[in-house]
């Protein structure tokens, strides 16, 4: 096995034992959610038309919610020095550790979407377009979030200044995202926000590795 | 030779921790790093490592080093063989069941192998994170440079008669170590050079 997919591997782990570790992303999920008709009130019309951008703020909040962990407990128990020295180059550490961010945090609610759109009258026709752009949107949003993290890896109480980096970077996959289920599988939107994520696949690891480079030096 | 460092300068704010270090280090050699807290030890260490930039000089270096510094990089989630399984993995060493069990077995860990690091003593932990070095023993292991930041921490006599243990094979199968600590190391034997920061 390689050390990219042992430390995704590891991270996956960790997750699952750290205490509920996805359930508490989930339940948040969830909780947004419910909140929004007692908000919004029972107009279910309105609660329909403002579904997808309802369900795409939630996933966001919630992906948000881990990510000050995400280098973190490695820099804090000196994982972070021995990762940064090993064959893998940073840039693939902070790929792995983003993989498994996704596949812990974000693929689990996706999987829940479906069940938790009822809850805001979402358009039947506009589920599988809504879970197609989740699928292809979040994955940015643990990639963006990474270069937060790494460069608040060393900040006491980062978590508030990591959400003021990243919530302004999220704009544009919000706006791609909430969109796409409205324009389709082969919508502008969908397109944009594919190239959106590509863009971050292609940037955010190089950024976050030099940032976490700064950070342990 | 394995490992060469000219004129190496280090300054952290205003204090000059060290200037125009010069050393070398071959096959079978160790250097034992001395100083009073503060001295520049870690910093040194974590140059040689690439984990800190120095201010001046150059390091010349023509095989894969290992580092361990205070913090034992252990998770306390995952049990004491999976701890050792990722590391090993993640330096490209041999993570054969054998191999492992035979570096825990050294550092008399192979009884808790299954239990989470979290319930560890410090001094087991600390024998834990020593225990990778056993799995990338000599200069023909992926990983023959060894950067050891106060190895003996918190080790009962037993732990470092096993780190004693440890040193002297290494070196005698043609590895380097390069140890900052406050006591001598018994394993690194007589060929061991001493450099002493901020004398």
């Amino acid at each position: 096995m390689s050390g990219f997919w042992a430390l995704v591997l590891r991270d996956i782990k960790l997750a699952g034992r750290l205490g509920g570790g996805p359930l508490v992303g989930l339940a948040f999920f969830v909780i947004v959610v419910t909140m929004m008709p007692f908000g919004v009130g029972a107009d279910l019309p309105l609660l329909a038309r403002i579904a997808p951008g309802v369900l795409w703020v939630a996933v966001l909040l919630a992906t948000l919610l881990s990510l000050d962990r995400l280098f973190q407990a490695d820099h804090e128990d000196g994982s972070l020095d021995l990762l940064l020295m090993a064959p893998l180059p940073g840039e693939a550490v902070v790929l792995a550790k983003c993989l498994a961010h996704w596949v812990t945090t974000a693929l689990p609610l996706i999987i829940a979407m479906p069940a938790v759109a009822l809850l805001v009258n979402l358009d039947i026709d506009l589920l599988v377009p809504l879970a197609v752009s989740l699928l292809i949107g979040t994955p940015a949003l643990s990639l963006i979030g990474a270069v937060g993290a790494a460069l608040t890896v060393g900040v006491r109480r980062g978590g508030l200044v990591l959400s003021l980096i990243v919530l302004p970077l999220y704009v544009p996959v919000l706006i791609f995202g909430a969109g796409a289920a409205e324009y389709g599988l082969l919508g502008a939107p969908m397109l944009f926000l594919g190239a959106f994520s590509l863009a971050t696949l292609a940037l955010a690891p190089f950024a976050a590795a030099a940032a976490l480079r700064i950070s342990v030096s | 030779m394995l490992l060469k460092v000219d004129d190496l300068t280090c300054q952290r704010g205003v204090r000059l921790l060290f200037d125009g270090l010069t050393f070398s280090l071959a096959r079978g050699e160790a250097l034992v790093v001395t100083g009073a807290n503060g001295a520049g030890k870690s910093s040194l260490l974590r140059i040689l490592a690439g984990l800190l930039e120095a201010d001046d000089g150059e390091i010349l270096c023509v095989a894969d080093m290992l580092y361990s510094g205070h913090l034992d990089a252990l998770k306390p989630q995952l049990t004491v063989a999976e701890n050792l399984r990722f590391w090993v993995l993640s330096f490209g060493g041999d993570a054969r069941l054998c191999e492992m069990e035979a570096a825990l077995e050294r550092f008399g860990l192979s009884a808790i192998a299954d239990l989470p690091g979290g319930v560890l003593s410090a001094g087991q932990r600390r024998r834990l994170a020593l225990a990778r070095f056993a799995c990338f023993i000599g200069a023909k292991s992926p990983r023959p440079i060894w950067l050891m930041d106060e190895p003996d921490a918190a080790l009962d006599d037993a732990g470092r008669a096993a780190l004693d243990g440890l040193l002297t094979d290494h070196l005698g199968a043609g590895g380097a170590v390069v140890a900052a600590t406050h006591r001598a190391l018994d394993g690194l034997g007589d060929r061991a050079k001493e450099l002493r920061l901020g004398a």
